[in-house]
């Protein structure tokens, strides 16, 4: 840190400082446009999760003003001449942002926190609040930092932050279709590390999903404040602090208003775009038929030749680019088959535990024929006035496994086959059956343990469903058109049996 | 004392400064000249201390240039293009000079005045040539003891030139200051400095006092009675050889008396000796370079 470069700093941007924290910390004030004295505490997290969503975008665009010196060809001299060594310069201007984007946050909270929530929120809550969002921020400027300084133009940058910010989320997403369009049953644990990758990627969503458990941890995704994402932060800022060593303080030649070919700049985030957005159109394709997914591919080709221009300044048509896009869609969809042929590259075969809560639940939701409730209609046939939907869920108390023996085995045959169907049938013979396994540890709450959804399985029989009756409620609505009174009501499976043989058939 | 030994800088695979070597005494004014691309915005950057030298040292009174942050509070580097935030003043830019250098008012004020400059007016509304004056009214108001001029000489108008012109020999009377210039005009150049650097392909052809160096060139015109050749000077150190009907024009390296007394012994019956400008100085170095 060096005391004339902060000095100056503050002196030459107090206004726009002083607008920042000020714009900041009324914006966390109008949480108390909505106090309830009964729920303080709600007052407290609303400011705090808007001072947490402004100190992010403090936390992006104070490094994008304080190091634009770095990307502007006449002032990088000057700047880079001064008698403040790189280091320090780095140090200074992540001091300052730090300042403003946790200083605001700090003011904000502890306004609404000792006139409002005082009593409601307890000392030990907002210290941990306080550490934690000051600890997260200075990670997000490291990392938001480095991102900056693999770019050569402000606008670069600019983009850089943009999407190194969104990869994050480009990846859930494609993991979310992946696991729809590949695994039956979307075979993985609910705890397993990949539905959590999206956030473990980003410091931001790391920040978030504590915060969230910090301020309502009844209501958070998270069970525990999580010490892994913690950890996962500091990994993050070592990296962003190795970048920047080598990137800012150990620079070798300053190439403002330059291309930003940086390997971790353009030519990783297009290419990893480009390929995210490949195997997601891949993996939907062998699931589901093309379904006029060459406009996307040309949509995609379009974008991606705007993707090079803004890289490389030039317009230049070659057959380099087309030749890579056309690899890169057959080596996608070569992968795609690939991860078909071997269902899922066998993740949907991973053994799971039955019993993993007390409750294990059996859900199934069906529209079949009227009827027979164990046929689906066919194309073309009525289904406003022949069609009926099949519902139960069972439920299965651990202790009483013993009981449920026989309807456990026939119900995890169901589910063999329902999984052996996702693969083998196309999209044409699909099904509106849903079948879902999960488990829950209290009947009470809503939180559902290793789920697994299996689509457009085959209907149960209706000697099946009898024998399910035993077991559990199966309700039947039928489907009979808006005139009909029977139309829309709900009946268990014996009323339906009953009713079909008497007043449906005359 | 500015010295820079074995300088080295890469870019990539492009060695843009090759094993330099280069001293440059106090109250020195060095004319730093070469073609595009040979290195003088990139050896001046490394005397500022923008790059770090990869090999080799820079130091000024013996202390490095780019690791020693007291040292670099000594220079002042005008580059070509100045920077001047969006919407600053003479007045704003004060403030980071303040802070950052140990900086003179009064010799502000005496600059402010010599330049003509308003300092709340918007520098953005200023001409090139104001703009630039604006840069040297601060690289002289910070009391600088190694001044680096790149390109920033080039195009004030002849006033504003002889103004600082004037201030820079005040300020070499008083102080113990280096300056280099690096300029395309050598005309400019040999107007204001007392020695030179030559640059080709990252390394310094030539050098030092001008005066010398352009006493030990001159042009000579020659008539003989009967007809010569090149071969008849081969003793001589010519930097160019040319014919036009019986006068021989040939530019000569080597002491003027010397080479005039040689000259003599081959019995001309003309003989004119010129002297040489810097440009002309420059241009026969980049000749004989490029021959050999």
């Amino acid at each position: 840190m060096n005391k004339n470069y902060f000095k100056w700093l503050i002196k030459s941007r107090r206004i726009s400082i002083l607008f920042f924290l000020l714009i900041s910390v009324a914006f966390q004030l109008i949480s108390f446009t909505g106090y309830d004295h009964l729920h303080p505490e709600d007052t407290f997290t609303a400011c705090a999760n808007i001072g947490n969503i402004l100190s992010i975008l403090l936390s992006a665009a104070v490094p994008v003003l304080l190091f634009s010196y770095i990307h502007r060809k006449n002032s990088v001299d000057m700047f880079l001449s001064l008698p403040v060594s790189r280091k320090e310069q780095l140090l200074t201007n992540i001091l300052l942002t730090w300042l403003m984007a946790y200083g605001s946050f700090f003011l904000g909270t502890a306004i609404v926190w000792i006139t409002k929530a005082f009593h409601a929120v307890p000392v030990h809550r907002f210290l941990l609040l306080q550490g934690y969002e000051a600890y997260s921020l200075l990670v997000l400027i490291l990392v938001n930092t480095a991102v900056y300084t693999l770019a050569n133009s402000i606008f670069d940058g600019i983009v850089m932050i943009g999407a190194y910010s969104t990869l994050p989320g480009v990846v859930g997403i494609s993991i979310m279709i992946f696991m729809q369009c590949m695994i039956a049953g979307r075979n993985l644990p609910p705890d397993s590390f990949i539905y959590d990758i999206a956030v473990m990627l980003s410091p931001a969503g790391m920040l978030a999903s504590n915060l969230e458990f910090i301020l309502e941890p009844e209501y958070a995704q998270l069970s525990i404040f999580s010490v892994r994402y913690v950890l996962l932060q500091f990994l993050y800022a070592v990296i962003a602090i190795v970048l920047l060593r080598y990137h800012f303080i150990k620079r070798k030649a300053e190439r403002a208003g330059q291309i930003s070919d940086d390997i971790l700049s353009y030519p990783f985030i297009i290419n990893i775009y480009l390929a995210l957005i490949l195997l997601d159109m891949a993996w939907s394709i062998v699931s589901d038929g093309w379904d006029n997914m060459e406009f996307f591919y040309l949509l995609l080709f379009f974008i991606y030749i705007v993707a090079s221009f803004v890289y490389k300044r030039t317009l230049k048509i070659t057959w380099r680019p087309i030749a890579y896009f056309v690899f890169a869609t057959v080596a996608s969809l070569c992968f795609a088959k690939a991860g078909w042929a071997t269902e899922g590259f066998g993740l949907s075969k991973l053994p799971y535990d039955l019993f993993s809560q007390r409750y294990l639940c059996y859900s199934y939701d069906a529209f079949v024929s009227i009827e027979d409730l164990g046929t689906i209609l066919e194309s073309g046939e009525d289904t406003e006035t022949h069609e009926a939907n099949v519902e139960f869920t069972m439920v299965i108390p651990k202790e009483k496994k013993e009981r449920y023996n026989a309807m456990l085995e026939k119900l995890e045959d169901y589910r063999r086959q329902s999984r052996a169907k996702f693969y083998n049938s196309g999209k044409e013979n699909s099904t509106y059956i849903m079948f879902r396994v999960y488990n829950k540890a209290d009947l009470e709450k809503g939180m559902e343990f290793q789920q697994y959804d299996y689509d457009g399985a085959h209907p149960l029989s209706e000697a099946d469903l009898k024998e399910i009756s035993k077991y559990c409620e199966v309700t039947v609505t039928p489907h009979l058109g808006t005139d009909n009174k029977m139309s829309y009501i709900d009946m268990d499976l014996s009323e339906f049996l009953k009713w079909r043989e008497t007043e449906y058939k005359n | 004392m500015l010295k820079i030994e074995h300088l080295s800088k890469n870019f990539g695979k492009k060695e843009v400064l090759k094993d330099l070597n280069l001293t440059v005494n106090t109250k020195s004014i060095v004319g730093l000249v070469g073609i595009n691309g040979a290195g003088k915005s990139t050896l001046l950057r490394s005397i500022a201390g923008v790059y770090a030298p990869e090999t080799g040292s820079i130091t000024l009174d013996g202390k490095s240039t780019y690791y020693d942050m007291s040292t670099k509070k000594k220079i002042a580097f005008v580059s070509d293009e100045a920077y001047f935030p969006l919407g600053s003043t003479i007045e704003s830019l004060k403030l980071f000079y303040e802070c950052m250098y140990d900086f003179d008012p009064e010799a502000y004020q005496k600059y402010l005045k010599m330049f003509e400059l308003d300092p709340k007016a918007s520098i953005a509304t200023f001409s090139k040539g104001m703009k630039r004056r604006v840069s040297l009214l601060f690289a002289l108001a910070i009391h600088p003891k190694l001044m680096l001029l790149d390109e920033a000489y080039d195009g004030l108008e002849p006033i504003a030139r002889l103004h600082f012109k004037n201030a820079l020999t005040d300020l070499l009377e008083d102080e113990d200051v280096s300056v280099i210039i690096s300029s395309h005009s050598l005309k400019e150049l040999e107007d204001i400095c007392d020695s030179f650097a030559m640059l080709e392909d990252g390394r310094i052809l030539s050098g030092g006092d001008l005066s010398e160096s352009k006493a030990n060139i001159n042009k000579y015109q020659l008539a003989f009675r009967e007809d010569r050749t090149k071969d008849d000077f081969h003793d001589l150190d010519i930097l160019q050889f040319e014919k036009e009907g019986q006068v021989y024009k040939l530019v000569i390296r080597g002491d003027a008396d010397q080479v005039e007394e040689q000259l003599r012994a081959m019995d001309p019956i003309l003989l004119n000796i010129l002297p040489v400008n810097f440009e002309e100085l420059f241009i026969y170095e980049l000749e004989r370079e490029a021959r050999s």
